[in-house]
């Protein structure tokens, strides 16, 4: 009879699932470390037993049902289609450099007129995806930096949690 | 001769399967089912009486606008615990001056609800108070286990975590809470 198999049942003991057989029941008399943890769990579980006031899950489910039904659902589309937006605006701003008057060769300023001419789908992207547009024309200036590896908020749930896992003892 | 049977109850999967093809019984049976779980957890997690229904609703709510991305290696229980965890959390980002009490030494979130309380003896009080004021994953392991009795192995599943780790956890919180409860 070992301490983590004592361990491993309190739970279901607390809870009305299992029993403890005579020489677990032994052991748990004999040995302070068991019985100190066997008083955490009893205690635990009937405080933990507890239902939160006025929890009535019928009237949730109604109410989870009629939001379901009336609100809309979150945009699911791939962020892959402003990627392709933004490539046909970058290739039209190319474009209208090479095809200015006086061809590629001319020394006009072809990058601030590119700029000037509306360009809609490059004022709808955010600086994440307006950096990856800009690198699909040159070279990045610089090394990523700190500032641009992805904030906490971008991460799932699982990644969060093996973050938050890391920090917490 | 009646042929009187007595149906077995339908299995999640089975339930959520028939949401998915219409049967919005189906969905509140699910409700049914694990609202009181999702809310004694978050009850015992630190949630405000008032907030707890709010938070199991949208729990509900959340689940079932992502019924696709559960892939049954946590059971649904586990994945839903985990979304409530996941809004607690948030909840408490927002409520960050939120009072604080102490507790021999150990500084506490002031969840104390004063009408549940009248049905608390004063060291059940201390271990409500200890078990909230325990760092997350130390709460949601220990709670897996003492409210759901969950194994180990079902614990990492709807965490995320490992078995082993899921143990570590919660010999920590057993640990802290009996330097609580004294």
């Amino acid at each position: 009879m070992t301490c983590q198999v004592l361990s491993d049942r309190m739970p279901l003991v607390a809870l009305g699932q299992a029993t403890w057989s005579d020489e677990q029941r032994r052991h748990l008399a004999q040995c302070a470390d068991c019985s100190a943890e066997w008083r955490v769990v009893e205690q635990a579980s009937r405080a933990v037993s507890t239902s939160p006031p006025g929890l009535d899950p019928e009237l949730i489910g109604a109410r989870v049902l009629h939001r379901l039904s009336t609100e809309p659902v979150p945009s699911q589309r791939s962020p892959r289609w402003w990627l392709a937006g933004a490539g046909i605006a970058a290739a039209a701003a190319l474009a209208l450099v090479v095809l200015k008057p006086g061809g590629p060769g001319v020394a006009t300023a072809p990058l601030q007129s590119a700029l000037e001419l509306p360009m809609a789908e490059l004022d709808s992207l955010d600086n994440d995806q307006l950096r990856l547009v800009l690198e699909s024309i040159d070279e990045p200036l610089e090394t990523p930096t700190m500032n641009e590896a992805p904030s906490m908020l971008d991460l799932d749930d699982q990644q969060l949690e093996r973050v938050l896992g890391t920090l917490e003892g | 001769m009646s042929g009187l049977t007595q149906s077995l109850p339908l299995s999640d999967v089975e339930l959520i399967a028939a949401y998915q093809g219409g049967d919005q019984r189906a969905a509140a049976d699910l409700v049914a089912r694990h609202a009181g779980a999702v809310g004694r957890f978050l009850y015992a997690s630190g949630a405000g009486g008032s907030d707890v229904e709010d938070l199991t609703q949208e729990t509900f709510f959340r689940a079932f606008r992502r019924l696709d991305s559960w892939r049954g290696e946590a059971s649904f229980r586990g994945w839903l615990v985990t979304i409530a965890g996941n809004l607690l959390k948030d909840e408490y980002r927002k409520l960050k001056g939120k009072k604080v009490i102490s507790l021999d030494g150990h500084d506490l979130a002031d969840i104390r609800d004063p009408d549940a309380e009248l049905q608390l003896s004063e060291s059940e009080q201390r271990m409500r108070l200890g078990i909230a004021g325990l760092p997350r994953l130390q709460r949601e392991v220990f709670l897996l286990r003492i409210q759901q009795g969950f194994g180990y192995e079902e614990i990492a599943a709807a965490l995320g975590t490992t078995p082993g780790a899921a143990r570590v956890h919660y010999h920590h919180a057993v640990k802290r809470l009996k330097e609580i409860i004294g």
